[in-house]
């Protein structure tokens, strides 16, 4: 009879703490909810921007390399009419591993600010949704520079907010200036630029290729 | 200069001429249709095969396409046959066979690349030439001044040869002339 009281208290006095402790849980979210000003900006490194530019598996047979510039006109026919299907159709077939640099070009003003929220966005892994809204309305934020609104439209509150945040990171900066670094080595002068790499031998195309071409081309180096 | 020694140098000059625009030619096809990924010049990169020909093929065929000039099966088309075409072609003005239609396609076929060039350059058109085959070479005024002189030696090919032919004929017809008129001079009842 003891024993068995002693187990209902111990019940009690579980299920007294766990309530607690699911209560102080709340009541830190709502904190943060009610001071948006103290959203948790995570902590990101140059690699881990990077990686979440990537597309596919690391092990696929073929890899392709695209510089692009948010602003070129050429950039946003290449991300509609190529490298849309190039997703649907190779890169979730594992056969192509997609790596997106930023190659923000000096002629346009706002191609490096809007480079940096789509590194921000890599780094809270939402870089599609960031670089689809940022292809599909250039129009709208070349004419007037206004890019957080663009973006903030396809993400939530919070990951807006820290892709603000981030946006103004020295870490995003520097990842944007790697990408561009990179490029440079290359000798790339032009957007877009693409390099395919397969079997070693890295083949550079400049330019909008369509993409029933392409897919000629990818499909005669897998049966290499 | 006598006209004897002038008609030499002629000679010598066209000669000149077409090898340089037949190598040229030759050039261009080997870099169009040479295996992807072997250093050129390499035994290697002479080995063409079905597979290698096909991917080769489908490289220049992005860089035709990347003009914006032509539909899919146009590209296709001239991605499969202009190699072809250009080694035919360079081969045709190397040994010197036919020389005043060879120069007068060359011509044609230069003034082609020319438009193509200018207008992508006017266009603001950033892509690879793929003049020579695949590689980062970005139409520039560079190229566009390397396809002129091509087009100029061109001229320069057709204008000797045709010359050159005419020059050949008419000793030929003179002696005709000749031969005729020393047949009339010899029959008695003219």
């Amino acid at each position: 009879m003891v024993s068995q009281l002693n187990r209902s208290l111990k019940r009690a006095l579980g299920l007294a703490t766990a309530l607690v402790i699911a209560g102080f849980g709340v009541s830190a979210n709502a904190r943060i909810h009610r001071d948006p000003g103290q959203t948790a900006i995570p902590q990101v490194t140059v690699q881990q921007i990077e990686a979440g530019k990537t597309f596919g598996i690391k092990t696929a047979p073929i890899r392709i390399d695209t510089y692009t510039d948010f602003e070129c006109p050429h950039c946003q026919d290449l991300y509609e009419t190529v490298l849309e299907p190039l997703i649907n159709d190779y890169v979730s077939s594992g056969k192509v591993y997609l790596v997106d640099h930023d190659f923000p070009l000096p002629m346009h003003p706002y191609a490096k600010i809007a480079a940096y929220y789509a590194d921000a966005a890599a780094a809270i892994g939402r870089f599609p949704q960031v670089q689809q809204a940022l292809f599909i309305h250039q129009a709208q934020w070349a004419a007037t520079g206004k890019i957080e609104p663009i973006v903030a439209a396809v993400l939530s509150p919070a990951k807006a907010k820290e892709v603000e945040e981030l946006e103004k990171s020295p870490v995003v900066h520097a990842a944007v200036q790697h990408d561009v670094e990179q490029g440079q080595a290359l000798g790339i002068d032009e957007t877009p630029t693409m390099y395919i790499t397969h079997g070693g031998h890295r083949t550079p195309i400049i330019g909008v290729v369509s993409y029933p071409i392409l897919r000629g081309y990818l499909d005669a180096l897998l049966r290499q | 200069m006598t006209p004897a020694s002038r008609s030499r140098l002629r000679r010598c000059l066209l000669i000149l001429g077409r090898v340089a625009l037949g190598l040229v030619f030759i050039f261009a096809a080997y870099g169009k249709l040479r295996p992807i990924g072997p250093a050129p010049f390499t035994a290697a990169s002479f080995e063409i095969t079905g597979s290698s020909l096909s991917l080769s093929t489908m490289t220049f065929a992005m860089e035709v396409d990347s003009y914006h000039m032509l539909p899919t099966w146009g590209v296709m088309f001239v991605a499969r046959v202009l190699p072809w075409f250009e080694l035919g072609l360079g081969l045709l003005l190397l040994s010197g066979i036919a020389l005043r239609w060879a120069g007068l396609i060359t011509m044609g076929l230069v003034a082609v690349f020319l438009t193509a060039i200018v207008h992508s350059y006017i266009g603001g058109l950033q892509i690879n030439c793929g003049c020579f085959g695949p590689g980062a070479e970005p139409v520039s005024k560079l190229t566009i001044l390397r396809d002129s002189s091509f087009f100029a030696l061109a001229t320069g090919v057709t204008i000797g040869a045709f010359f050159d032919t005419r020059a050949k004929r008419k000793p030929s017809s003179e002696a005709a002339t000749a031969q005729v008129e020393g047949a009339v001079s010899a029959d008695p009842g003219a």
